[in-house]
Order: C-alpha cells, then structure tokens, then sequence
C-alpha cells in the first residue's frame, strides 16, 4: 500500500490479533466455508459468515489458507505430459511390456524398410511415412506418455503407451500414408490402416446405444471409469482438453464420463485448428454444472460454444459448424428425436431445429436469464432450467412457457 | 417461521429436484432420486429456512456432479470411489504439500483423509463416510482442500501464524532517558490506543479485509480470491479504508487526546522518532 508506514501497519496487525478471539462459539462448519470462499454462499449467508470471520482467528486463518491453496493451484491450461500421481500405478503396470513394444516398433520399422520398393510399384502415388499422432488425433495417448526430451523421445513415448496405442502406431507405420487425420478414422480401401485404427483405440471404452428419446442423463451417461490400462487424464482440465480434441466416436456409444465442474471453460482444439477456436469451445457457466462438452442424441453427436456455436459431428469425424444466427454464449444442446432439438444459452437464448440441426430458430421464452440446461422427452415437450434454478417447461413446441409449480 | 419438511421440499420441487438429479450423472453412481435430493435439502436448509423464497436459487447453486459423486462415494460405490480417487487423489496431495511443506508427513495426512472419506468404522462394522458432511454448497475440491486443514490443524497442532511478540521484561520502567523520549512514549501509548478504537468501530467487512492483509499477510490476488473481486480492486478498497482509518485516528487524537496539530503529526510520523517504538506494549492483548 502507499504511504503506509510499517509502524503504522504492524500496529494495526497487532492491535487486529488482539481483538480476535482464538475460537468463536458459533464456528460455521466446513462446507460453509468452503463455500465461502467458492461465492456459492447468499448474501446473508456470506454477512454473517463475515461478521464471524472479523473476530475469529481459527476461522479467519482457515478461509486464508484456502485462498492461498486456490491461488498455488492455478496451473496453465496445458496438456500435462506424465501421469498424474494417481496414475503411477497404471504405468508401472504396463512397464513391463517395455520390451515387448520396443520389439513390435522395430519389426514394424524393418518391415516397413524391407517391403518398400515393393509397395511402390502397387501404389502408383508417392507414399509418404504417416505423420506423427497429432494432439487431435490421439490427446489421451499423449498425455499419459513422458515428455520426450529427446530426438528418439518419440521410442521413449511409445514404451510407456499402452500396448494398444502402439500396436495402432504400428499399423500406421506400416500402412499407405494418411495425409489427412481425418482418414485415419475412415481407413483407405485396402489400405491396413483402415483396418487397424478404430475409434476405439482413441476413444475409451462407452456405453452401449442409446435410441431412445433424449434424457440427459442416459444420453451424456458416461461410459464406466476407464480400465486400469487405460490412463485418466491427469487434471480435470487435461480430460475437458482431450475429450473436445478427439472427434467425437463414430461408434454408436456416448463420449466418456462428463463430469465438466461448472465454472471452467473447456479448452479444445478442433482437428488440430487454431487456439483462437479453442477458446470459442470453451464454457463459462457456473451453478448448475449440466453443461457437457458432447452431447449424443438421437441426431448424432452435438456441441455449443461461445459466441452461438453449434457443432455436429459428421461420419468422418470431423466437427462441422452449422449456423445458429445468434451471437450469445450457448450453453446446452438436446434432441428429443433424430429431426427435433433445442440449444439454450445466455440472456434467454433459446433455438429449435426441426430438420435435424440444419437451421435453428430462435425461439421465444418469458425470461432474459442464462438458460444453462435443456432436456426434451418429444418433439413438443422440453425443460429448460435457469442460472437462478428456474426450471421452465413446455408442451406445445415452444409456444408458451410454464414455470415449475411452487416459483 | 416454521423450518421445511423434507417431505413438503420434495413435493414441492421435484420438477427441478429430478432436472439437478438427472444433471448431476448421480445416478450411474446408483444414487437414487431421494437420497440425492435429501442431502441437497440438508445443505440449503439454514438458508432456505432463513430465506424460503431463496430456495430454487439455492439448489442452482449447488455443485451437483459433486455432489452425486461425493454420495457415491459415501453409500459405498466403488465405481465412485474409483473415479473420486483419480480425479481428487493428486488435489489431496498437493494441498497437503502445500501445508505440511514435509513430504512424508503431507501423503500421511492427505492418505489419512482419504481412510476417513473412504468410511472405515471397525467398531460396529459400520461404514462412516467423512462425504456425508458434503452437501454441495461448495465445490468438492474446496471442501477437501478445507478439510484436509482443518485436519491438520487439529490433528498435527502446528505453531500458530500468530506469532506472539517477545516480552520485554524492561518495558515497565517508568523513568525515560529525555524529553523526547518521554514525548514519544506518549504518543505511543495515544496512537495505539486511537488505533484499537478506530478497528473496534470499524464494520466486519472493512475489519476483515485488514485483517486479511495485514495478520494473515494474505496478497492482494487472494484476498481477491475470497472477495469475488480484481486484485486492482481490492487494492482501491484498501487503500481508501486506509485512508479512512486515518483520518478517524487523527480524529481521535484530535478529539479525545486532545493533541496539537503538530503533536498528531508527531504520533503518526514514525520514520522521524529517533527512538524505537515500543509496540510491545501497545500491542499486548488486554
């Protein structure tokens, strides 16, 4: 502070410690000040904790301490290359197929040198050696692999993958070359590499099909906690990053677990595309955490952004943006049937589609308040719930809005 | 006004109580509707009961994926604990790094966390989550970061930020050295007690932001943390409450202590006083 003198300042630390008393009777408990310092508390709430904290030192230096661990927490949101300390196990469990991947990499390396001449007379093009896995092909595999510090960190990377990820490395060596990511998920006619890299080698393992009409909870149901040699992502960010990076699966199951906290922005790169675009993926609501970074319906796999951004998957796995003719913050996206769906987002932003997503209306509803989530049973029935907990439903497509009974 | 049932909160917001369920994913953790909208009420029931009208705002507050995972957890899924485990086990570290600042002894504090979170009662063959205490009102995270302190706290008895001043067994001599000496103990004694009157009338909001900056030595960043605002702006706060406590202290002088303009001056301007202030005794608890 300015012209502060430190006599003055120690004076008030010390005439401040002596006015607090070491424990008050009336000590909130944990949650409350946990929730405190997240700001989740109502103003009256929040008053009174704070007359409490003025004269508690027990509590006072509690709520500090945890301003201090929330603030060395704050890591850059970069993908961590090495496993998480919870992860330690899952490596030392596949450290033994060490050798045995070194092994597979190089006889796909010689036969790949012994064959070559060979498979250029087949294929009349040049062929080029497969590029590297990109961030947007295969995030998780990275994440989970020790940064490579060296030119062979790539060898280095493949020792501790699992031994899926490098037999899919393999086949890729050895297959026709893929210029495009996005073939590696289609395969080339006759090419090994269609036969070998599958969605399931990227994506975990997911439920099975959901046809049914959407209900959130079965349709973003997220498959069971990865097997034990399948790696987690480290942070809850790291797993935000990797799930938006991979396309979605062309596979009939749902993405993995959503489990995005409210509050947190996910940072994705689209098929190796900008950050400037990573950004507009990102979420920025809070309260009601029902905001998923994918969402499967019916009518394929869906998601919403900053700045009116719908995406939809195609068959190839790409994302592919369709104009939603707003310019307001979405937030989530459902479809009640393959034709029928609905996206919310901020200031009473409220869109229907009824021809599968490729034109989007705007549709009216009485409330200017973020619209955080949207669930649909039919083509004329939907849900949608506000920042502040209203909950809003309709019967006849949009047409007039009822609240919940008891607002 | 009368408390709320839980059976006239469920009837009365099952609509939304289903929509946060659904949201929440708590079911895959074999979580049902019920038990998740229970402990939702527990956590909202003081505010709720205070401000009924509060009550769908509060449930829009409430983590609810955290929540569903945290009762997971606590009725006994392994698949919850499994998830919890490698989502939260590193944040449980690291925090405990970050208080204990002693390897060894923060994996033992943070491993004993997760037996208590985990519920292990060999006495009646009972499990006992410790996430029975979650209710949602704040992010899991926080609330293990809280605990683990808490823990520490009690459990490992660490020396206190409140570092008591040394005593000075001299300070009771009443015969000053000179004139200026005796002028400046004067004005010790009338500044420290114009200070102690300025803090005693000061709100609990400006209070505890001086508290927070100057006995907690926390940063402007952190205080911004708990206050939901912008360093820069918790730096203004401080800098015009500052200003404002000095002003009431030169009141005071001026008002009680009767000083001169010149003596107020005097008191408040330590780089001048050759002869070093005794805070000690100003500063000793009453």
């Amino acid at each position: 502070m300015k012209d502060d003198p430190k006599g003055l300042g120690k004076l008030i630390a010390g005439k401040l410690r002596a006015q607090l008393q070491a424990e008050g009777p009336d000590c909130p408990d944990v949650e409350a000040l946990a929730a405190y310092v997240d700001q989740t508390l109502t103003r009256g709430e929040r008053e009174s904790l704070q007359s409490h904290l003025a004269l508690c030192a027990r509590c006072q230096e509690q709520v500090a301490e945890l301003a201090r661990l929330s603030e060395a927490e704050e890591p850059a949101r970069v993908l961590v290359l090495g496993p998480a300390p919870g992860r330690r196990i899952a490596w030392f469990r596949w450290a033994w197929a060490a050798p045995a991947l070194v092994a597979l990499v190089v006889a796909g390396l010689w036969y790949t040198g012994e064959f070559r001449p060979l498979l250029k007379q087949q294929e009349p093009t040049a062929l080029q050696a497969p590029p590297a896995p990109e961030p947007s092909e295969a995030p998780e595999e990275l994440k989970y692999a020790q940064a490579p510090a060296s030119p062979s960190g790539r060898k280095e990377v493949a020792k501790v993958q699992p031994e899926k990820k490098a037999k899919q490395e393999m086949v890729s060596a050895l297959a026709p070359s893929a210029p495009k990511p996005s073939l590696a998920y289609t395969g080339r006619a006759g090419g090994v590499a269609g036969a070998g890299i599958t969605t399931e080698n990227l994506a975990a393992p997911a439920p099975g099909v959901i046809g049914t009409p959407s209900e959130r909870a079965r349709l973003v149901a997220p498959a069971p906690p990865p097997a034990r040699d399948e790696a987690v992502p480290a942070t809850h960010e790291d797993r935000l990053a990797a799930r938006a990076e991979v396309p979605p699966p062309t596979a009939e199951a749902a993405p993995q677990a959503t489990r995005e906290k409210a509050g947190q922005s996910a940072t994705a790169v689209v098929g190796g595309t900008a950050s400037k675009e990573r950004e507009t993926l990102g979420f920025l609501t809070r309260g009601v955490a029902a905001k998923k970074a994918i969402v499967s319906s019916p009518a394929g796999h869906w998601r919403v952004g900053r700045h009116g951004l719908i995406q939809k998957a195609d068959a190839s796995g790409n994302w592919v943006t369709q104009a939603s003719g707003v310019d307001a913050d979405l937030f989530d996206i459902t479809f009640a049937t393959p034709s029928v769906g609905w996206a919310v987002g901020q200031t009473g932003t409220l869109l229907r589609t009824i021809d599968g997503g490729r034109t989007w209306n705007k549709a009216p509803i009485p409330t200017r308040a973020d619209l955080i989530l949207v669930t649909a049973s039919g083509e004329l029935t939907a849900q949608v719930v506000t920042r502040n907990g209203q909950a809003l439903a309709t019967t006849d497509g949009g047409k007039s809005w009822n609240t919940s009974s008891h607002d | 006004m009368a408390s709320l049932t839980f059976d006239e909160f469920f009837v009365q917001h099952r609509t939304r109580l289903e929509i946060l369920y659904r949201a929440s994913g708590a079911a895959r953790w074999s979580v049902s509707l019920e038990d998740f909208a229970r402990v939702a009420w527990q956590g909202i029931l003081r505010a709720a009961t205070a401000e009924p009208g509060q009550i769908p705002r509060l449930l829009g507050t409430l983590r609810i994926e955290d929540l569903g995972l945290a009762l997971g957890c606590a009725q006994g899924n392994e698949r919850a604990w499994d998830t919890f485990c490698s989502e939260y086990r590193g944040v449980l570290y690291e925090a405990a790094r970050a208080i204990v600042h002693e390897e060894a002894q923060a994996r033992e504090l943070a491993d004993s966390l997760l037996t208590e979170l985990y519920g292990v009662d060999s006495s009646e063959a009972v499990r006992s989550s410790r996430f029975t205490y979650f209710h949602g009102r704040s992010s899991l995270k926080t609330w293990l970061r809280a605990v683990l302190y808490q823990k520490f706290v009690n459990e490992y008895r660490r020396q206190s930020r409140l570092v008591p001043l040394p005593d000075n067994p001299d300070d009771t001599s009443t015969t000053p050295g000179s004139v200026s000496e005796k002028d400046d103990r004067r004005y010790d004694a009338c500044l420290s007690e114009a200070v102690e009157d300025c803090l005693r009338n000061l709100p609990p909001a400006e209070k505890l932001l001086l508290s927070y900056y100057y006995v907690q030595q926390l940063t402007l960043k952190q205080i911004g943390r708990l206050s939901g605002e912008h360093e820069a702006t918790v730096s203004r706060h401080l800098e015009a409450l500052r200003k404002k406590l000095r002003k009431r202290i030169e009141g005071y002088l001026r008002n009680v202590k009767r000083l001169s303009a010149y003596e107020i001056d005097r008191c408040l301007d330590f780089d001048s006083r050759g002869v070093t202030v005794e805070l000690d005794r100003a500063l000793k608890p009453e």
